[in-house]
């Protein structure tokens, strides 16, 4: 691996400064002035929000496999990697051990099928008839009618494709990844940390997979075991386990036979060079390995004959002719009275530039312009210094930043007009 | 007032000469002026853009399925297709430009080779102008399986020179054409890096299996020769991986010296399912 991929590096987990949820600061001061003493004391209680049931796009880095792509994913397990380098340990699943992330991929094969997202409010996140709903504390700010977007999950797929406790700790991760080499947004510095999180579930070659990044918050006693049996916590009643939903894709996963690795690694390298392969001894192997080919060639007397031809791209090492600068492309054609054959290679390549630059109007036009332009500056350029030659030299009084032109009218009226007014003033004096 | 001589006529002597001093290129023609766009025209058709695939290959059989061939551009033939191109709308009255700007033209065109790509990718560095153009032509499913595939080329067997990409296209979705600035000896193909992601390994018997990279030490990201940890699924499921119990599996086989299997987190973990990004390297004869 050479040094410009940059390096990265995994963290188990970045914790949040503070936790989502309420606080209260309590300060006490004891005075004691002259042998009476008191406490004082004062309270102030603050609560921090972070995200909870709404992930915006800005949240998001990226997904993997992109969405709505087709590819070799069969062994692919789905992550997302989330900007907000804590955000997988800014609330608990709850129940089970700390510093268990929250958030979950789940996968779900076109087969299973995957649930169909819904958008509902907080209010709906309770149990009810067959629908499971762990306990919710509410919290400050929120709003029955905040909307949620929410899948139903049966509780025997929620068994098998959910992660059990123990797996949750291992999903998630922080990478800290070397900003050097990465794009920066305005005067914003590129972002460097990231958490990851990725599924527990491989996608089926053949099918749609559909992924969902779901808040676990509150269900760390009701998560199956490592084995797919969930605990008894959940109510024998309930049919569907409803979860809150961050994000979703979806994607398509294929089984390529071979690797981009056994693909390239089986490349057909014999020649290397680009060239016909030719059995070597043969009298034309030398021609071949240089490059050319034997194309039919089409006389101007109507005549045919077997011309060499050779494209600009040669065998490496092989010397290159000197170039040559032609009026027509026959001055280019090469006879070898060697081999009575013509080389055709320079005068093809100048009848295409002539035929690509005729077949493009808006080259063909601005080269005539130029040509034109240059020409003509060229000639007004000559045309105004023999003017400039017959009329006396500029005096000194004449601005040097006028034009050329009106310099040379300046002079006119001083050298010819000037006189010829004197002389008529004169004639008509008489 | 006394009588002057008239001059004579302006010779085509004189103003030939006369275009030839004045007709310099400049070295960043202005955008928009008909001198830009020849240039840019010609700077193009120098990395053979708009030149048909029959012209680059002949014979087909040069270049058969699933094939790499190098080569290197042969620079009298692209100055004989610039001098045709230059050749149009020579007329009596702009002959005489013509030859002159011509002069100018095909080197300035030449220096701008290194900013085709770099204006189309908004880099604002581009390459210097190279002395030689060489690459290769790839004819392979692994083009049209992989767009994202990265070429770095290298004017050296052990890859610490460099080459800049001067055109990478591709020109048909299993055809690509690479041109790099100066003489190829190493290529190297590589995986996009956005592949990078997590997964698991075919095992030869059926179900998966993880190669095991070293988690610490100075060779941490490297693979572990033979260390292979197969994956067992949840009961009843083909495609649940039980995490927890690869997690505690590979603990303590992951270590270059014993080390506790505690120290063994979601981040070691984290780098132990990476799918690394596969590279092929090439080398061309001296």
């Amino acid at each position: 691996m050479s040094a410009d991929e940059g390096s990265i590096s995994f963290v188990q987990y970045l914790l949040p400064a503070l936790e989502d949820g309420e606080y209260t600061i309590t300060a006490t001061q004891a005075v004691n002035v002259n042998g009476q003493s008191e406490s004082l004391r004062a309270t102030q209680s603050f609560f921090v929000t972070g995200i909870r049931y709404q992930l915006d796009d800005s949240g998001v880095n990226s997904v993997f496999p992109p969405p709505g792509s087709q590819g070799e994913f069969d062994n692919t397990l789905p992550h997302v990697v989330l900007t907000d380098p804590t955000l997988p340990w800014q609330r608990e699943p709850g129940g089970i051990a700390t510093r268990t992330g929250w958030l979950a991929l789940l996968l779900f094969d076109e087969q299973d099928p995957p649930p169909s997202p819904r958008a509902m409010t907080i209010a709906d996140l309770v149990s009810g008839g067959d629908v499971f709903v762990p306990p919710r504390t509410p919290e400050l700010g929120e709003q029955a009618s905040d909307p949620v977007t929410v899948i139903d999950v049966p509780v025997g797929r929620f068994a098998q494709i959910a992660p059990s406790p123990a797996d949750l700790t291992w999903l998630a991760h922080t990478r800290l990844a070397s900003p050097a080499a990465k794009a920066t947004d305005g005067d914003t510095p590129p972002a460097a940390e990231f958490a990851v999180v990725f599924g527990n579930r491989l996608p089926t070659s053949g099918h749609t997979s559909t992924v969902f990044l779901v808040s676990l918050e509150g269900y760390g006693p009701y998560l199956p075991s490592d084995d797919g049996v969930l605990p008894a916590a959940v109510p024998p009643a309930a049919q569907t386990v409803r979860l809150a939903v961050l994000r979703s894709w979806t994607f398509f996963a294929t089984r390529l036979e071979q690797s981009f690795q056994g693909i390239l690694q089986a490349l057909d390298m014999n020649p290397a060079a680009l060239q016909l392969p030719a059995p070597p001894g043969t009298p034309v192997s030398q021609a071949l390995g240089m490059g050319y080919t034997a194309m039919n060639h089409t006389l101007r007397d109507g005549g045919g004959t077997v011309s060499w031809y050779r494209g600009p791209l040669l065998p490496l090492g092989v010397a290159p002719a000197a170039a040559v600068h032609a009026q027509a492309s026959d001055e280019l054609l090469r006879y070898d009275p060697g081999t009575g054959m013509f080389d055709v290679s320079y005068a093809a390549a100048w009848e295409l530039g002539r035929l690509l630059a005729l077949h493009d109007r808006g080259y063909a036009t601005a080269l005539f312009r130029w040509k034109l332009t240059v020409t003509q500056q060229a000639a007004n350029q000559l045309e105004e210094e023999i003017v400039d030659q017959l009329l006396p030299p500029l005096s000194t009084d004449t601005d040097q930043s006028l034009p050329p032109a009106h310099r040379r009218l300046a002079r006119v009226i001083r050298d010819v007009v000037g006189p010829a007014a004197a002389q008529l003033t004169e004639n008509g004096g008489r | 007032m006394m009588p002057r001589e008239l001059p004579g006529f302006v010779g085509r002597e004189a103003l030939r000469a006369r275009i030839a001093a004045t007709s310099g290129v400049t070295a960043d023609p202005e955008p928009g002026t008909d001198e830009y766009q020849v240039i840019d025209w010609l700077t193009r058709l120098h990395l053979l853009h708009g030149v048909p695939f029959a012209y680059l290959v002949p014979d087909i059989r040069m270049l058969p399925m699933e094939s790499i061939r190098f080569f290197q551009v042969d620079n009298a033939w692209v100055e004989a297709l610039l001098d045709g191109a230059f050749s149009v709308g020579a007329t009596r009255a702009t002959a005489d430009a013509g030859e002159a700007l011509r002069a100018a033209a095909v080197p300035a065109a030449r220096a701008r080779l290194g900013r085709v790509r770099a204006d189309l990718l908004g880099d604002q560095a581009p390459a210097a102008a190279p002395e030689a153009i060489s690459g290769f032509l790839l004819r392979s499913a692994a083009v049209s399986g992989w767009p994202g595939l990265e070429v770095r080329g290298y004017a050296d067997a052990d890859a610490t020179q460099p080459l800049p990409l001067l055109r990478l296209e591709r020109m048909a979705p299993a055809l690509l054409l690479c041109l790099l600035g100066g003489v190829l000896r190493r290529v190297e193909l590589r995986e996009p890096p956005e592949g990078v992601h997590f997964g698991l390994d075919p095992a030869s018997g059926g179900g998966w299996q993880k190669q095991l990279r070293y988690a610490a030490g100075p060779g941490t990201g490297g693979f572990i020769d033979g260390a292979v940890q197969p994956v067992t699924l949840r009961a009843g499921s083909t495609t649940v991986v039980k995490t927890a119990a690869l997690a505690q599996a590979m603990s303590s086989r992951v270590w270059p010296s014993p080390t506790p299997a505690t120290e063994f987190s979601a981040a070691q973990f984290g780098l132990e399912m990476v799918e690394g990004v596969q590279s092929v390297s090439f080398e061309t004869g001296s």
